[in-house]
């Protein structure tokens, strides 16, 4: 710690706390459930001062200081900015005067104040679609959700089309303002107006007749547009000659090509993976990556866990697909995965080979024979010790095969094509397609080789053969293949004209003119099942922009440019005059028309795949090198997001790594390297990554390298997107351009690549979120293998069981979870608040009165606190369902956009200031040894425990304590608990103490230390010209630096995405997770105008629960026992499973939100005999084994009342973390 | 030596106690008088851009005040009628489109009304000023009021004896408190269909006289009671 942070930390005892280095296991954070080490960065690990400020304060200690200068830097600032701004912004004395702006003629259905919801799609790069719900206030969208009624969607929603909406009110869409900005930077970007474009077109295209469009190309975005295709097809006949290249700078090349050898014709797969029993992954990340759908996602979690202890279940009869991930890079799959194997990229296809030769060895004579020969051919050539071990091969094929029709094996879009063809050969010769793998043929411009695309326009530039170019939509400049040098041979047509962002292809054209957003414009778009939807504007465009549909009928020169026309007529043409307008109706009413039959299982030709998988031989040759993976980031996929505020401030679901893309490597490759992944305190910059030269197909970049654990050895990971050179105010300079380093040749993997250590370079300051908001390695979460849930899932200790008495002989009401937990060894919880009159006064909510006895019904049920009618008052709760949360991070944007939350940027992240008011904690686990002290972490060693990590994910929010710790100690009663059990903000009253957080347990509160939702997010800041005069000593070194405080306001147009509903914050005022009070309180107002007697189950969702892909959240009435036919609410089955445990719940805090312990669903035969032993014995009583003894020691000992909260630390022994 | 302080100086404490006590209660009291909504609020009767009379349309015409705050029970906000509802009544132009000469010579001068068309027929919205506003982090639901049985009358006074609209009650907290705590002062039967012969709900006069009645309270609890009615008085309630 400087002397400086000590300075200014005022908490006497986090002074300097001795770090014993290299110490990482204290022995009470051995999971005796899992028998794992659970850890979150290598700063835990290393037990830096930086960990630990993070660790044990509310916000480290420099979090609490408003800029990265002295004192007198920040007066000087403020004194400058006060001096220039202050006449003009000072409040006048008077009374403000509001306006009413009523309608002229308020159009039919608008209510003012209330939602009216439109369903329209979102196209997705590279073609499908989701169905949405727009959200719209008068006009103005705020909100999307998913379309119940659309088959991919069925009422969910993705990060991309969450995010989207933020797009939409993107200030820097503006042709004005990204002139500024452009010219602020020395550059000149400038949009060509409409009319100076229309008549441009008419003459320039016009003369394109003549020569059929000699020298005319069209470089287009995938899309599964029917309107687009129906023009492209118009405008080839026309002009014969004119080249159409569809084109992705990320695309799924592999499977299309593999789907041509393996089928004959390109295909899209899609894996219903709920009746799938085994589920074996080549590097399909279906959870996270590009490759997943909402669909897959669904799936996976419904067939994921099928059991429970609800009513009329039993846990024996739990059932669990099995996962097993061969993958390069850690994602949330492998994070899912029962049985995860790091694999190099090239050398994934050798490891399907290997599955491949043993499932053939098993079903024998049924294997088709030619292929079954070539992959053993290929599996000898490319076997080795990378590979996963022989049993683990054997086990994997012994599942396949005793599930042959419910299983399924997927292979993902890094993967070249062989092993895609290998992948669904394996797939046909188990009998999988038609059953859990289906496909869906794919045509046009969606079946096009992007690489081939960009490649062929390239060489014909080079000919001379291209006069005028239209980029539509796409970003060639920067994202194209960098041996190309295409932004060279873009400047050397005559006419470029772009249609698009103001990006870098923009910058560099001719002409360029503004996209729509999808919000703005007519469109149409197909869904991978063929399901056809119409994108229906729900505003006009906000800025002079238009929308492609019109872009190309002015281009080709027809009569109809209206896109609403263009829409209507290729439906018309499709589905005929008759009933045409019924059918228009219906399908912009439901959002979509219902395609049948657009699936099919086609037939694997094997002799093909033969041929095909033969090339895997050489490819898939175990090699020393390092290799370069090429990812699209999950938030901003190729770029296109990288102006969405919330996509960059997101954190990676796997690093928690935000605002930025460094390239990644496991520890022990970065030791190999050559690089220190030393994290001993005082000697590494905390949070600060060293540059590499990564250089690859005779390109190179310096590239800032970040240790990342599960990375298969010798493999770099790069994350395109990210360092856009032409963008907006978030996008632009953000994070590190790696299209610069990728080639034709080598779209994905790069193999032969070179890393080395960049001399002279500053370390770059990560922002990642990994370490903020830990919670002192207490066992908030508990995971379990599914045989000792089967065993013991049943078994609610209730009673008066001897082993359950407390130190003051008071039994202990545990289920199978609290068994697994603390609470066995803490005593039992008594409410210290609750008197007899308080019950009455409906001022607690506990499940027994003063003497302890439960208050129930004669039906046993439970009875809530009544209102003064005698009606039970709704009970909120929610429950998280930790099996299959997947982690993708759409419950945090969905709250995002609901709860008006804002960003805060990179410099304010870094310091904890984040104000997602949902996490999602990443947890990597490793299995404890026997020799804890022989294990190190990222430097080789006797057992590094970073190579090969499980992952755990694991949302935590505001659970709504019943005795909230906050609550007692805010001085104003800012935060109080309501009647319906949740605990209220009232950001009137809140004064800014921050004792509230302080108190907190769970760090879920979030604290506006600026104006971050009120002003704006970089740039114009007051006292700008005074800033720029001063001195360079007192100057802030960027934009960033300049705290939100002296920032401007928001311009307007970024204000209307704001829910009316919620309150925006200001600078000074806490706030968390309200439960979406504000969807609480319109269904409360909607049943009653209904006289309705209470908000039925599941009326009402929360953002969070309404967006999550997986079902995992679910929320509700914890008290509603009539709900669904009696069997009670859906949260109060969740809260009746033995799976259910509250965060922390000795202390006595009775949180509404449970969590469900994760599950694992292990092969019997892979598990070792330590796995083994704890499924016959996983509780915290009686499991000596790997659990710390001297927690006996002192729990047995009665102790005095008051010690309740320290027990858990003192059992945890004096480890570097306790 | 001669005295430095005169004696009189003895009752300095004395006096600086009890001008300083009444100075504190002073402060105090005009903090609490002055420093409420009851004061800077109440009253407030700014000059709308058009003339527009609630005297007349609502009190002498007695049009029901839901004629033109057509949302007010479906919506939060108890809309400002848009142009077009005023043109429902007030396109007729000449003398035979109003019931005698002396009305159209009003109506044909008057240059409120001219306003109006002018503003219908160029599309442009009036800018009214706004009277009763709740804070931003404060949320109001006219709808669920008024379902409840809560007059306008209650919150917005005699709106038809208003020729310029005031704010009548300041709207602070505690004035929602207030009635959240005891609804029954307030509580009038919603549901006025004519066989159930009660006052219409916006029917101010006849609502003014029931509420003043002293058998309000009786009747009030009948109707908390027939509606289940029992207010939030949680913070979350209105402030989220």
């Amino acid at each position: 710690m400087s002397d400086r942070r000590k300075m200014l930390d005022q908490c006497p005892t986090s002074h300097d706390k001795p770090v014993p280095a290299g110490t990482i296991l204290a022995a009470g954070q051995v999971s005796a459930a899992s028998g794992k080490i659970y850890w979150r960065s290598l700063d835990q690990l290393a037990g830096t001062d930086e960990f630990k400020g993070f660790l044990q304060r509310e916000f480290p200690s420099y979090a609490s200081e408003l800029l990265d200068g002295s004192r007198r830097h920040f007066l000087r600032i403020m004194g400058a900015s006060l001096a220039l701004a202050g006449a003009s912004t000072l409040p006048g004395c008077r009374r403000p005067e509001n306006h009413i702006i009523a309608y002229n003629k308020q159009p039919e259905e608008i209510v003012p104040g209330m939602p009216l919801y439109y369903a329209t799609a979102m196209p997705l790069p590279g073609g499908g679609c989701e169905g949405l719900l727009a959200e719209t206030f008068e006009g103005r969208p705020t909100k999307l959700e998913g379309n119940p009624l659309h088959p991919a969607n069925l009422g969910k929603s993705s990060l991309a089309s969450q995010s989207s909406v933020l797009d939409l009110y993107d200030p820097d869409r503006d042709p004005a303002i990204y002139s500024a900005l452009a010219a602020e930077r020395g550059q000149t970007l400038t949009a060509t107006k409409w009319e100076d474009f229309v008549a441009f077109a008419r003459k320039h295209f016009g003369a394109f007749d003549a020569t059929q469009g000699e020298g005319l190309a069209f470089l287009v975005e995938k899309t599964t547009s029917p309107s687009r295709d129906a023009i492209r097809d118009r405008m080839l006949k026309k002009w014969p000659n004119a080249k159409w290249h569809a084109y992705e700078a990320v695309d799924n090349e592999g499977a299309l090509d593999g789907s041509r050898a393996a089928f004959g014709a390109p295909m899209h797969e899609s894996l219903d993976l709920s009746n799938a029993k085994v589920i074996v992954s080549f590097d399909r990340d279906f959870l996270g990556g590009e490759g997943c759908t909402l669909a897959e996602a669904r799936g996976y979690a419904a067939g994921r866990y099928n059991g429970g202890t609800a009513p009329g279940r039993v846990a024996a009869d739990s059932d669990m697909s099995r996962l097993y991930v061969i993958e390069p890079m850690m994602t949330l799959t492998g994070g899912q995965a029962d049985h995860r194997y790091a694999v190099k990229p090239s050398r994934v296809g050798a490891a399907a080979a290997a599955v491949a030769q043993a499932v053939f060895a098993r079903i024998g004579g049924s294997a088709p024979a030619g292929l079954s020969s070539a992959i053993g051919a290929v599996a000898h050539a490319t076997a080795g010790t990378d590979l996963p071990s022989k049993a683990a091969i054997d086990a994997i094929a012994d599942d396949l095969v005793a599930n042959r029709g419910a299983s399924v094996v997927a292979t993902g879009p890094t993967q070249p094509a062989a092993v895609h063809a290998l992948v669904a050969a394996l797939n046909s010769v188990l009998g999988n397609i038609g059953k859990t793998v289906r496909y869906t043929p794919v045509t046009g411009d969606a079946a096009a080789s992007s690489a081939a695309s960009i490649t062929s326009l390239a060489s014909d530039i080079d000919g001379g053969r291209v006069n005028t170019l239209v980029a539509l939509g796409c970003n060639p400049v920067y994202d194209a293949p960098a041996d190309l040098n295409f932004a060279e041979k873009y400047a050397k047509i005559q006419h470029r004209i772009h249609l698009g962002a103001g990006d870098e292809t923009a910058m560099a054209s001719s002409m360029h003119l503004t996209r729509c957003h999808y919000l703005e414009s007519w469109s149409d778009v197909t869904a991978w099942d063929g399901t056809f939807s119409v994108v229906q504007p729900m505003i006009q465009p906000l800025f002079a922009s238009k929308g492609e549909l019109e872009f190309l009928a002015t281009i080709a020169g027809e009569n109809d440019t209206d896109p609403y026309t263009i829409v209507r007529d290729t439906l018309r043409a499709r589905v005929g005059l008759v009933g045409f307008e019924t059918t228009w109706r219906r399908a912009l009413h439901d959002g979509l028309m219902p395609v049948t039959g657009a699936r099919v299982a086609p037939a694997v030709n094997m002799s093909a795949v033969a041929s095909a998988v033969a090339s895997l031989g050489e490819s898939a040759k175990a090699n020393s090198g390092v290799e370069l993976l090429f990812l699209a980031s999950p938030h901003v996929h190729d770029g296109r997001a990288a102006n969405n505020g919330w996509m960059q401030e997101l954190p990676h679901s796997v690093t928690k790594i935000s605002w930025d893309n460094p390239a990644l490597a496991g520890p022990a490759t970065m030791k190999k390297l050559g690089f220190s992944t030393e994290r001993h305190p005082k000697t590494q910059q905390y949070n600060h990554a060293a540059f590499a030269t990564i250089a690859a197909g005779g390109k190179s970049a310096d590239i800032p390298l970040w240790p990342q654990p599960g990375m298969a050895e010798g493999t770099v990971a790069l994350h395109l997107g990210y360092g856009r050179r032409v963008s907006g105010r978030i996008g632009a300079d953000t994070g590190f351009d790696t299209y610069t380093i990728r080639s034709s040749g080598a779209m994905r993997i790069a193999p032969g690549a070179t890393v080395t250590p960049t001399a002279g370079k500053e370390p770059h300051l990560i922002a990642t979120t990994q370490d903020h908001w830990t919670m002192e390695g207490r066992d908030i979460l508990r995971e379990i293998d599914l045989p000792a849930w089967k065993k013991f899932g049943d078994e609610d200790i209730m009673g008066n069981d001897e082993v359950q008495k407390d130190p003051y002989d008071r039994t202990r009401n545990l289920n199978f979870a609290g068994r697994l937990g603390m609470e066995s060894h803490t005593p039992a919880n008594v409410d210290i608040y609750t008197s007899g009159k308080k019950q009455e006064q409906g001022l607690r909510f506990t499940e027994e009165d003063a003497e302890g006895n439960p208050l129930r019904d004669a039906k046993g049920n439970i009875v809530p606190i009544l209102n003064k009618y005698k009606k039970p008052i709704q009970q909120w709760g929610m429950s998280i369902d930790l099996t299959t949360c997947s982690g993708c991070g759409a419950c945090t944007i969905a709250c995002q956009a609901e709860n008006n939350i804002p960003i805060v940027g990179k410099m304010e992240l870094a310091k904890g200031r984040e104000m997602h008011w949902i996490r999602v904690d990443r947890y990597y686990g490793t299995a404890a040894t026997s020799e804890p002290e022989k294990n190190t972490f990222g430097v080789g060693g006797d057992n590094d425990i970073t190579s090969d990590p499980d992952m755990v994910v694991m949302p935590v929010t505001c659970v709504h304590c019943e005795n909230a710790p906050c609550e007692v100690v805010c001085p104003v009663n800012a935060t109080v608990h309501d009647e319906q059990g949740t605990n209220n903000m009232a950001y009137n009253r809140c004064i800014g103490t921050r004792y509230c957080s302080n108190n907190c347990p769970y760090k879920v509160r979030r604290f506006n230390f600026f104006d971050y939702g009120t002003k704006q997010f970089r740039g114009n800041y007051a006292g700008k010209e005074t800033l720029k005069s001063l001195p360079e000593i007192v100057r802030p070194p960027s934009e960033y630096f300049v705290p939100p405080r002296l920032r401007q306001k928001k311009l307007e147009v970024a204000t209307m995405q704001s829910n009316p509903h919620v309150t925006v914050r200001s600078r000074g005022v806490m706030e968390k997770c309200t439960y979406c009070i504000q969807r609480v309180n319109m269904a409360r107002v909607e049943t009653k105008v209904a006289d309705l007697s209470h908000i039925p189950d599941g009326f009402m969702q929360t953002a969070c629960e309404q967006a999550c892909p997986t079902n995992s959240i679910v929320f509700g009435d914890i008290y509603d026992h009539d709900a669904n036919g009696g069997a009670g609410s859906r949260v109060k089955q969740k809260r009746g499973d033995g799976r259910s445990y509250q965060l922390l719940s000795f202390l006595n805090t009775r949180p509404r939100t449970t969590h469900m312990v994760r599950m694992r669903n292990p092969n019997p035969t892979l598990a070792d005999a330590a796995r083994k032993a704890r499924w016959e014995q996983p509780f915290h009583h009686g499991a000596h084994g790997g659990h710390a003894e001297p927690a006996h020691g002192t729990h047995t000992e009665k102790k005095a009342e008051g010690h309740v909260m320290s027990l858990p630390i003192l059992n945890a022994g004096n480890g570097a973390l306790a | 030596m001669a005295n430095i302080f005169p004696k009189w100086l003895n009752a300095l404490p004395t006096l600086a106690a009890v001008f300083g006590g009444l100075g504190v209660v002073g402060v105090s009291a005009g903090y609490m008088y002055y420093f409420t909504p009851d004061y800077w609020r109440v009253g407030y009767e700014p000059v709308q851009p058009i003339d527009y009379s609630h005297q007349i349309h609502a009190g002498k015409l007695g049009i029901d005040c839901r004629y033109c705050h057509t949302d007010v029970e479906d919506s939060k906000h108890a809309n400002i009628p848009d142009t077009a509802t005023c043109m429902n009544c007030h396109t007729g132009v000449g003398e035979t489109a109003y019931l005698n000469t002396n009305l159209w010579n009003a109506h044909k001068i008057n240059p409120n009304l001219m306003k109006v068309r002018e503003a219908y027929a160029s599309g442009n919205a009036v800018e009214w000023r706004r009277i009763h506003k709740v804070p931003d982090y404060a949320h109001f639901n006219h709808s669920v009021h008024i379902h409840a049985g809560v007059s306008c009358f209650s919150c917005h006074g005699r709106i038809d004896q208003q020729a310029v609209v005031r704010q009548v009650h300041g709207m602070g907290m505690s004035f929602c408190l207030d009635c959240h705590r005891n609804p029954e002062k307030n509580l009038v039967s919603a549901d006025d269909t004519v066989a159930n012969d009660v006052p219409k709900i916006t029917d101010l006069s006849a609502i003014e006289a029931l509420l003043s009645d002293p058998k309000q309270v009786e009747r009030g609890l009948v109707i908390a009671k027939t509606k289940q009615l029992q207010p939030p008085q949680f913070c979350g309630a209105c402030h989220y």
